[in-house]
């Protein structure tokens, strides 16, 4: 009995012993490291090698936490760049509020919000963008548990949509969707909840409308980059079956090249994601931005996912929100992308 | 996103090979040091002496593939395999003590409660667990209690179907190929690799373990089957934790897992006399050797019928979710069908041995 035991006692000794100089060297090796990596290398006063690490990191994972944004700030400060190093700060006290307390949330909430604005003005509203706003940060709020929807409804919608800029950050301030350079005719809004436990919602708000379906997977909306008008509209449970897939692959390569694609996730659309869909998602200009398991992808399961693109862009030129159902423990939250048009005349309201 | 095929295969022929070599090593080792099965008590079908220790080797090819996963596929290396190792390590030490010295039921029952409560703390465990109808469920702090349970019901699901020859390699075995079909068509690559593992060790084993057995997997090798199976199906970061976790394996294993119900059933009758951790001879296995079926034919069967309901589990995974029911209710109404068969040619059989006892009493007068 005692030798058998001996046996395996030994046995795993070994084991121990060759496993874990190589599995430290491989945890710190992950892409989801990217923090501990970094943090190695600012010790050892590669500062700027660990800026690039930090900023990789955060590019592909979207960490929900404070953590990283703090350490980026701070690094950018030592490094020399304050206008960098402030462009930063919404964002760290975004996520110190999502960390604080809920009844200290709303304050702090409030002071991101406000930096935000400082930093990055927002237009004056014009057509539907107020509801718009109302709408996006309702969900935001309840989310967030920050306050009632109500009270959030009451603020002047600048600071809602400084609230949606702050989540997900893909609000494009001057009619132009991204990197495609076409000045969208209407404004858009794009919320997704992912999977988020508390809230599984998406939207898809343009021309007084909101178009989500409101059913499980993919919500896209096709829009005519002239007219505004949605001219197609479709819901595709990209988690249930890659049939469902194929079914929105061949949706997108059937739209005219120049329309818009605006995406929003409700719960998940990426458990049954093909190379096809994914080959026809880029050709709207979305990215594969997030890492999972060190392979780029456009989007994990129940990610919070909302995009705006336009047929045959480059890739990478859409404005892609997103963030991750959990992220090393801590729960993502949901996301917002939208393009207002700032200076235009106002659109029809319904 | 396209499978490590080649790694599957490393790990499946590497495991059955490695399993293959080890066992006529390890059984020489329990004749030297005494580790054996006896013929004696009523529960036990056999009839000669046979040793233990067959299962150790699984666990030796386990803390193999886990080290040639992080030197060779670090990209499908995951932090949880430590706690499945270190786990893994108390099961076999544990089965190891039960197969030497006997460990009460009630005293294994609890380790194997704590040692899930641990895993579930170490990050081994899901909160979310796929609907069979469509969609998921979250647990939320329900996980705490589920994961625990769910680790303790499957190792001892398996440990309970270790009763005839064969019997729970085959059983994993299939369990095993099934959910690698499964994960494998939702490209779950971390579960196809722990499934490509269970198969390998299986099949390595079986051509030992198989009716008329040369060796037994023990304890020891029972519970630490049973152990991967339940955990490893948790471990999937991604897809897994949506897809296959608790239910999909609940249906591949219902055969085992049915038994282990009936047997507690059993058990919480006989409670009343204080006997709820004592065994009995009323397993599956049990009663259909009790209906004359030989032990392979009992083997068999059993494996027929966990192929059934592994291609069940699979078809429901496939399909849209409005038929997920309907197979449900057809799985439920087999099963049921299946044990008022087996009560009704009991009772038959019951019936002939009476009337042939009476015939011989009435011919003696």
């Amino acid at each position: 009995m005692a030798l058998l035991w001996l046996l395996v006692l030994v046995l795993f000794g070994l084991f121990c012993a060759v496993y874990w100089p190589a599995h430290r060297y491989q945890r710190w090796n992950a892409p989801a490291q990217f923090l501990a990596r970094a943090t190695y290398l600012h010790e050892a006063g590669r500062v700027e090698e660990a800026v690039a690490s930090l900023e990789m990191g955060i590019h592909q994972h979207r960490p929900p936490y404070a953590e990283p944004y703090r350490k980026l700030h701070r690094w950018l400060e030592e490094r020399g760049l304050p206008q960098e190093a402030a462009d930063i700060v919404p964002f760290v006290l975004f996520y110190e509020a999502l960390e604080a307390p809920p009844p200290e949330r709303a304050g702090l909430m409030a002071r991101a919000v406000s930096t935000c604005l400082g930093l990055y003005p927002m237009p004056a509203p014009d057509g539907n963008v107020p509801w718009y706003a109302e709408v996006a940060a309702a969900e935001l709020a309840r989310a967030f548990a920050l306050q009632t929807p109500e009270q959030v409804l009451r603020w002047p919608e600048r600071e809602q949509l400084a609230l949606c800029l702050l989540s997900g950050g893909a609000l494009a301030r001057n009619g132009i969707i991204g990197g495609t350079g076409l000045r969208s005719p209407v404004n858009i809004i794009a919320v997704s909840a992912g999977g988020a436990e508390r809230v599984a919602r998406a939207h898809i708000l343009l021309r007084g409308q909101d178009y989500a379906s409101g059913r499980r997977g993919f919500d896209a909306a096709l829009v005519n980059a002239e007219s505004g008008q949605v001219f197609q509209l479709g819901n595709f449970d990209v988690y249930d079956s890659e049939l469902e897939a194929a079914r929105m692959a061949r949706f997108l390569r059937e739209a005219p090249v120049g329309c818009i694609g605006v995406f929003a996730v409700l719960d998940d659309a990426s458990a049954s994601m093909t190379e096809e869909l994914e080959a026809e998602l880029r050709a709207f200009g979305l990215a594969r931005e997030a890492n999972i398991d060190r392979r780029s992808a456009i989007l994990g399961l129940r990610y919070s996912f909302a995009a705006i693109g336009v047929k045959g862009a480059r890739e990478g030129a859409a404005l892609q929100a997103w963030s991750p159902e959990a992220f090393q423990g801590r729960d993502g939250h949901p996301v917002v992308c939208g393009v207002l048009r700032a200076g235009q005349e106002p659109e029809e309201t319904p | 996103m396209s499978h490590p095929v080649s790694l599957y295969l490393f790990v499946g022929l590497g495991t059955c090979l490695a399993t293959l070599l080890l066992v006529p090593l390890f059984r020489r080792l329990a004749l030297r040091l005494d580790v054996v099965d006896r013929p004696g008590d009523e529960r036990k079908v056999l009839r000669r002496v046979i040793p233990y220790l067959g299962g150790v080797p699984f666990y030796f090819c386990f803390l193999g593939v886990v080290l040639a996963i992080e030197f060779f596929f670090p990209q499908y290396s995951r932090p949880v395999y430590f706690p499945l190792c270190v786990g893994g390590t108390l099961v076999v030490l544990m089965g190891l003590y039960d197969d030497v010295a006997d460990m009460s039921s009630f005293k294994k029952l609890l380790i194997e409660l704590a040692l899930g409560a641990v895993l579930f703390a170490w990050g081994v465990g899901t909160s979310t667990i796929a609907h069979p109808l469509g969609g998921t469920v979250h647990m939320g702090w329900l996980a705490i209690i589920v994961t625990p349970l769910w680790i303790a019901g499957v190792i001892n699901a398996v440990n309970f179907s270790d009763g005839l020859d064969g019997l729970a390699a085959g059983l994993v075995f299939i369990c095993a190929a099934s959910l690698f079909a499964i994960a494998y068509k939702s490209e779950q690559v971390i579960a196809c690799i722990f499934m490509a593992y269970l198969m390998g060790a299986t099949l390595g084993f079986l051509p030992y373990n198989f009716n008329p057995a040369s060796i037994f997997m023990g304890d020891a090798g029972a519970l630490f089957l049973g152990f991967v199976l339940a955990t490893t199906t948790m471990v999937e970061e991604q897809k897994g934790v949506a897809a296959i976790a608790l239910v999909v394996p609940m249906i591949v294993l219902a055969v085992p897992i049915v038994d282990t119900a009936l047997s507690f059933g059993r058990r919480l009758l006989r409670a009343r006399r204080g006997q709820f951790f004592s065994p009995d001879r009323n397993h599956l296995h049990h009663r259909l050797l009790d209906l004359g079926l030989t032990q392979r034919q009992v083997v068999l069967s059993l494996y027929y019928v966990s192929l059934c309901m592994g291609m069940m589990a699979f078809i429901l995974s496939v399909v849209p979710a409005q038929y997920g029911f309907l197979i449900l209710v057809l799985a439920g109404m087999a099963i049921v069908f299946g044990v008022i068969v087996l009560r009704f040619v009991e009772g038959l059989s019951v019936t002939r041995a009476r009337e042939a006892a009476a015939r011989g009493e009435n011919g003696r007068t």
